[in-house]
């Protein structure tokens, strides 16, 4: 399970961080966004548990993705992706995804997340497969990167 | 260097354990065929159980396959050892594995959607909704998706999940184990694709080893997405019906 992990210097346990954190990715929200922050346990090189926060992360996806009524094949490409950016390496001990729901579309938000660029490349090719617009923002605690997907006629059809 | 014990030589140990009472050849004879366990252990691993949970179920099988081998039948011990060990694995997945992570009515509800979902598809000519599964299921749309989710994760762990140093089940197909070359040698995942077309397997190699999503292999090969699902689907159940036929063949 996840246990809070000191910072060094004294400075705010990296539990309060990752509620701060939380905060204030929800500074925005509104009633149709969810925010998962998850801290991992001491010396976890991956900096959270991967396991919790992708089986959690697939449910609320789809759970959103079904009150927009996209179609099942396209929320699996979404879970797929969501699951191949969530198995990347945390940037700081703590992760955040965040999902909001408009009235036709829902947008995913996660990271800091530690990229060699190769594989950013990747990554943006798998969610480019399944999402309308990808968005990258670096800051010095990693890479945070956004998917939006609007859902369409042409989507029970094409994809 | 370790000496790879032959069958005569588990046959000598099981009939001095059987004829005379010698339980130490007994002891060895469960030592010396630990390997075997561990690398059908390996065969349903990934699938939500750990593999150590699944060495222990196994080798309570091969105890069993000791204690009741009829040395006079003159039947290789291998030939009953092997079944005898799967059926334990198979036993703890049916009688635990299912039972502790998936309900038994999302399991009954993830059979149905896999039979309405393909129906669906076919009738509206498209993916369906999780609504449109519900209403045809008349489950809440959250068991849908629950449902659908186990049922995933069940079915494709086996070959594209990570371990947790990161290795998949493929990446650990070929490790190397002390005896029994023949039954490591049999890269499963080999014989799985054996049983697969040229499209078939290529789809899957797309998937599980470029891990492409089935939109992008969808364009890389010029058919529509939900036809590489349904291409997917129907090539993993041909995968595991080739692994399982095979592991019967091994009686």
């Amino acid at each position: 399970m996840m246990r809070p992990k000191a910072m060094s210097g004294g400075e705010i346990p990296v539990s309060r961080r990752a509620a701060a954190l939380a905060q204030s990715e929800m500074r925005t929200a509104t009633k149709d966004e969810i925010v998962l922050a998850v801290v991992g346990p001491d010396g976890d090189e991956h900096g959270f548990d991967r396991d919790s926060l992708r089986v959690v992360g697939r449910l609320v996806l789809a759970g959103i993705a079904a009150r927009i009524d996209l179609p099942v094949s396209v929320i699996e490409s979404l879970q797929l992706a969501l699951d191949a950016v969530l198995r990347r390496q945390a940037g700081d001990g703590i992760v955040t995804v965040a999902f909001a729901r408009g009235e036709e579309e829902l947008t995913f938000r996660v990271g800091p997340l530690l990229l060699l660029l190769p594989d950013r490349h990747r990554l943006e090719r798998t969610l480019q497969a399944s999402a309308d617009d990808v968005v990258w923002e670096d800051s010095p605690r990693g890479a945070w990167v956004s998917a939006r997907i609007a859902r369409r006629v042409s989507d029970q059809t094409t994809r | 260097m370790t000496r790879v014990m032959t069958e005569h030589d588990v046959d000598t140990l099981l009939r001095a354990y059987h004829r005379e009472g010698d339980t130490a050849a007994r002891d060895q004879a469960v030592v010396e065929l630990m390997p075997l366990v561990h690398a059908l252990a390996r065969r349903y691993s990934g699938r939500g159980e750990p593999l150590e949970d699944l060495v222990q179920v196994g080798m309570v099988g091969l105890i069993k396959a000791v204690d009741r081998f009829d040395v006079d039948r003159g039947v290789e011990f291998s030939s009953y050892a092997v079944p005898t060990i799967v059926g334990e694995i198979r036993r703890h997945f049916r009688d635990r594995a299912w039972a502790m992570h998936v309900p038994r009515r999302l399991k009954e509800l993830g059979v149905r959607l896999s039979r309405i979902l393909d129906e669906l598809t076919t009738e509206l000519g498209r993916s369906p909704t999780i609504q449109e599964l519900a209403q045809a299921t008349g489950a809440e749309e959250e068991e849908v998706i629950d449902a659908l989710d186990s049922a995933n994760a069940y079915s494709t762990r086996s070959l594209s999940a990570p371990f947790e140093d990161g290795d998949s089940l493929a990446d650990r197909l070929g490790e190397d184990e002390v005896g029994y070359e023949e039954v490591e040698q049999d890269s499963l995942l080999a014989i799985g694709l054996e049983a697969l077309d040229e499209r078939e397997r290529q789809i899957v190699e797309l998937r599980f080893f470029e891990e492409m999503t089935q939109s992008q292999i969808a364009a890389e090969i010029g058919i529509s997405q939900m036809h590489v699902s349904r291409l997917l689907r129907r090539s993993l159940a041909v995968m595991r019906g080739r692994l399982e036929t095979r592991a019967g063949e091994e009686l």
